[in-house]
C-alpha cells in the first residue's frame, strides 16, 4: 500500500481529527482500531507515531516542525514505523525518516524497509568479544582497548575533543573494511555541516552513513534519530560488514524524551526524567554487540556520547548510560586546557571488555603505562614542593614528558597499531632518552609520513615488532636502532 | 419522573442535527442561568428564538411540566444535556447545501435504518461532486463522485491514453 494519505484513507476506512495540539504531541479523535506505535499520516502527508491510547482519544507524536492545525485529517497506515535502506545510503546525509536532508539530492527507491525499534538480539546470536577495536588513537589503544562488538562510553564537557576523537576512530575502522554510522542528535545546522566536511576532508564519507536531526527539527524526530542509526547498522552488519556507530549526544536525546514525557503528562521521576529513561537507552545500546551471523561473526560497535557539566560524572545520564555499556573514556577539560591531545584522563576511564582482545605485549604496555603514570602523578606531588629532586625522579619526569609526547596526536588523525608499538618501544627505552620535545615531536611526524607513504618502511617497522611478546624484548630490540639509516628520517 | 424522562426522549428525538444540537445546549444554558428569575412567558419567547424549530413543541410542552422544586428543575436540565451530549454524531459531506427537508429525509433514513441516538452533521463540500461521504465514529466511507472518476483514471489510464493517442493520430 503506497503511503500517500487517500490512499490509506480508502484502504483501511477509519478517520481521525485532530482536536488538541501540545507541541510535539497531537491528540486525535477517532481511528477506532489504531494500535500502540502505529504509523500514522496526517492529511498533510507528514506522519506521527502512536504512542499512547485513551478511550476518548489517542496521543500522536508529530514528526513535523509544522505545527499541526487543529481539525486536520488523520488516516491510519496499519504498519510500524520503518526506515527505508540500502547500499546507496552511504555517502549520504539523511533525516531519520530516511529522507535525504538536501533535496537537490534524493535518494532512489529503497528495495527494503526495516522496524526503527526492534528488541535486541538474544545471547544465542551473540559471540564473545575477541577481535580489537583500533581507534588509531594510541592513549586509547594501549590504555583504554575497545573490542569490536563493544559499546563503549564517550564523555566530556563540551569542547573537550570528543568529536575529533569519534571521526579518528570512525577513520581508522573504516580503512580497516568497516562501514560508520554516525548520528547527530539535536545539534545546531553548523556542527552538522562541520561534521560532514571533516568526513570529506578524512576522504572516509562515502564509506559513513550520517543521520541527522538538528536543534529545530522536531522533538519526534530528535527522539527518533538513534533508533533509526541502529537500525542502518544493523542492515549493514546483516549484509556481511563491521560496523562503528557514533551516537552523538544521548544526553540531548534524554532532553528530548523528557520533553515528551511531560507534555504527555507522564509522571516525572529523578530531574524529571520519565520512569522508562533506562529503557529508552539500553534498549537501543543492547542492539550493538559481537553477533554470530550467517557472514560470519560480525560486530556492530557503539560509541554512545554523552555531555558532561564542569566534569561531573555522577548525573542521571551519565551514571545510567555507565552502567549499561562496557566502559567508558573520560575527557578532562582540565587536560584539554593544559594542551593535551587528546584529553582523555585514563585514571577515571574504563574499559571492560577490551583487554581480552589485546596481545600480551599489548597487555604489558597498558598495564606498565598506568602504573608509570600514577607513580609519576605522586611525584609530581612532591616536585610541586620545590625541594631537589632525585635522579630517578629526573628521569622519570623526563621520560612523562616522552610519553605524553608520544600520545600527542594534535596533528595527525590515525596512529596503525604496529607503529604504535614500534614509537612506544622507542619512548620507553633510552633510545630518545635526549631528545627535546619540539625533535621527538618531529620525528614522530616523519615516521608516521614515512610508514603512511613508503611500503619498505612499513615492512620494516612491522619485521622490528614482529614475534615480540614482551616488553623487555621490543626494547631491547629498538634500542640500538638507527632511525635514519633504517627508515630514511 | 417518568413523565420528565418522555419528555427528554420527546426532545432528544427531535433534534436532527449537530448544529441544532449546539443550538439546544446554547439555550439550555441561558434559560439555567436566568432559572426562577423569568416569567413563564419570557421563557416561551426564548424557547420560540432560541429553540429549533423541530424542538419547539416538545420543549413548551416539557418546561410546562417542570416541577417548582429548583434542585430538581436543575437536575432535569442536567439530565437533558447529558443526554444530548451522548448522541453520536454521523458525519455527512455532500456536494450541496441542504435545505430543511433534505435533512429531514437523511434524518429518517438514519432513524429507520441505523436506530436511534445518532444525529447529522452535514457539511457542504463541492469537490465531491456527487454522492457522500460518511464518517461515523472514526469509521469512513467515500461513496463520491469524485472517488469514481479518480479510480477511473486511475485503473484505465492506458486504454484511455491510448483512446486519445488513436484518435489524436
Amino acid at each position: 500500500m503506497r503511503l500517500d494519505f487517500n490512499n490509506c484513507l480508502s484502504e483501511i476506512g477509519e478517520i481521525g481529527f485532530v482536536e488538541r495540539v501540545v507541541s510535539s504531541l497531537v491528540y486525535i479523535e477517532g481511528l477506532p482500531g489504531v494500535k500502540p506505535q502505529e504509523l500514522v499520516i496526517f492529511e498533510t502527508g507528514e506522519f506521527g507515531l502512536v504512542t499512547a491510547i485513551s478511550e476518548s482519544s489517542s496521543e500522536i507524536l508529530s514528526f513535523s516542525h509544522i505545527p499541526v492545525r487543529v481539525g486536520s485529517r488523520v488516516a491510519r497506515t496499519n504498519k510500524l514505523l520503518e526506515i527505508p535502506i540500502g547500499g546507496d545510503l552511504l555517502g549520504k546525509t539523511i533525516s531519520p525518516l530516511g529522507k535525504s536532508i538536501d533535496p537537490s539530492r534524493p535518494l532512489p527507491p529503497a528495495k527494503e524497509t526495516r522496524p526503527i525499534d526492534i528488541a535486541p538480539q538474544g545471547i544465542g546470536s551473540r559471540a564473545k568479544i575477541s577481535k580489537a577495536c583500533e581507534t588509531g588513537v594510541s592513549m586509547v589503544d594501549l590504555m583504554i582497548p575497545l573490542g569490536k562488538g563493544q559499546r563503549e562510553l564517550v564523555m566530556g564537557d563540551q569542547k573537550t575533543g570528543k568529536s575529533k576523537f569519534l571521526l579518528r576512530s570512525l577513520l581508522s575502522q573504516i580503512k580497516n573494511g568497516a562501514v560508520g554510522v554516525y548520528a547527530v542528535i539535536g545539534k545546531n545546522q553548523l556542527a552538522i555541516k562541520q561534521i560532514e566536511e571533516e568526513l570529506t576532508k578524512m576522504g572516509i564519507l562515502s564509506n559513513v552513513v550520517l543521520i541527522v536531526s538538528s536543534a529545530d527539527d522536531a522533538t519526534g524526530m530528535i527522539y527518533l534519530t538513534p533508533y533509526a542509526a541502529m537500525t542502518i547498522a544493523e542492515y549493514f552488519r546483516d549484509n556481511g560488514r563491521d560496523v562503528l556507530i557514533v551516537l552523538d549526544d544521548l544526553s540531548m536525546h534524554a532532553k528530548a524524551y523528557r520533553e515528551i514525557s511531560l507534555l504527555g503528562k507522564r509522571f516525572p521521576g529523578r530531574n524529571s526524567y520519565p520512569g522508562d529513561i533506562f529503557y529508552t537507552h539500553s534498549r537501543l545500546l543492547e542492539r550493538a554487540g559481537n553477533f554470530r551471523t550467517s557472514h560470519g561473526e560480525l560486530a556492530i560497535t557503539c560509541l554512545p556520547v554523552v555531555e558532561t557539566v564542569q566534569g561531573d560524572l555522577t548525573g542521571y545520564i551519565q551514571t545510567n548510560i555507565m552502567s549499561m555499556t562496557d566502559g567508558h573514556i573520560f575527557f578532562d577539560h582540565d587536560l584539554f586546557v593544559e594542551g593535551r591531545r587528546p584529553a582523555i584522563d585514563p585514571f577515571l576511564s574504563v574499559t571492560r571488555v577490551g583487554r581480552q582482545t589485546q596481545t600480551p605485549l599489548q597487555k604489558e604496555i597498558g598495564r606498565a603505562l598506568i602504573s608509570f603514570l600514577r607513580n609519576v602523578a605522586r611525584m609530581h606531588n612532591f616536585a610541586s614542593f620545590g625541594a631537589e629532586l632525585g635522579d630517578h625522579i629526573k628521569r622519570a619526569l623526563e621520560k612523562e614528558v616522552r610519553v605524553f609526547q608520544f600520545f600527542d596526536q594534535t596533528a595527525y588523525d590515525r596512529v596503525p597499531q604496529a607503529l604504535q608499538l614500534f614509537l612506544f618501544g622507542l619512548i620507553w627505552g633510552d633510545a630518545w632518552r635526549d631528545k627535546s620535545r619540539s625533535e621527538l615531536r618531529i620525528l614522530i611526524q616523519k615516521i608516521l609520513f614515512m610508514y603512511d607513504s613508503k611500503q619498505e618502511v612499513r615492512e620494516r617497522i612491522d619485521g622490528h615488532i614482529s614475534g615480540i611478546t614482551r616488553l623487555d624484548d621490543l626494547v631491547k630490540a629498538l634500542q640500538d636502532i638507527n632511525i635514519s639509516s633504517e627508515l630514511g628520517v | 419522573m417518568k413523565e420528565q424522562d418522555a419528555g427528554h426522549n420527546e426532545i432528544v428525538d427531535t433534534i436532527r442535527t449537530k448544529e441544532e444540537r449546539s443550538r439546544f445546549l446554547a439555550f439550555i444554558e441561558e434559560l439555567a442561568g436566568r432559572l426562577f428569575r423569568i416569567s413563564k412567558e419570557d421563557a416561551i419567547r426564548i424557547i420560540q428564538v432560541r429553540v429549533p424549530e423541530c424542538a419547539v413543541a416538545a420543549t413548551m410542552r416539557a418546561v410546562t411540566d417542570l416541577p417548582a422544586d429548583p434542585e430538581t428543575v436543575k437536575g432535569v436540565f442536567e439530565k437533558l444535556e447529558r443526554a444530548l451530549l451522548a448522541l453520536r454524531i454521523l458525519r455527512v459531506d455532500v456536494a450541496i447545501s441542504p435545505t430543511d427537508a433534505v435533512i429531514e429525509h437523511m434524518f429518517s433514513w438514519v432513524r429507520r435504518e441505523v436506530g436511534r441516538g445518532i444525529i447529522l452533521d452535514v457539511i457542504c463540500d463541492r469537490t465531491v461532486l456527487g454522492g457522500a461521504r460518511f464518517v461515523f465514529e472514526g469509521r469512513y466511507r467515500e461513496y463520491t463522485l469524485a472517488k469514481k472518476i479518480e479510480k477511473f483514471f486511475e485503473n484505465d489510464r492506458e486504454y484511455i491514453s491510448k483512446k486519445f493517442l488513436h484518435h489524436a493520430s
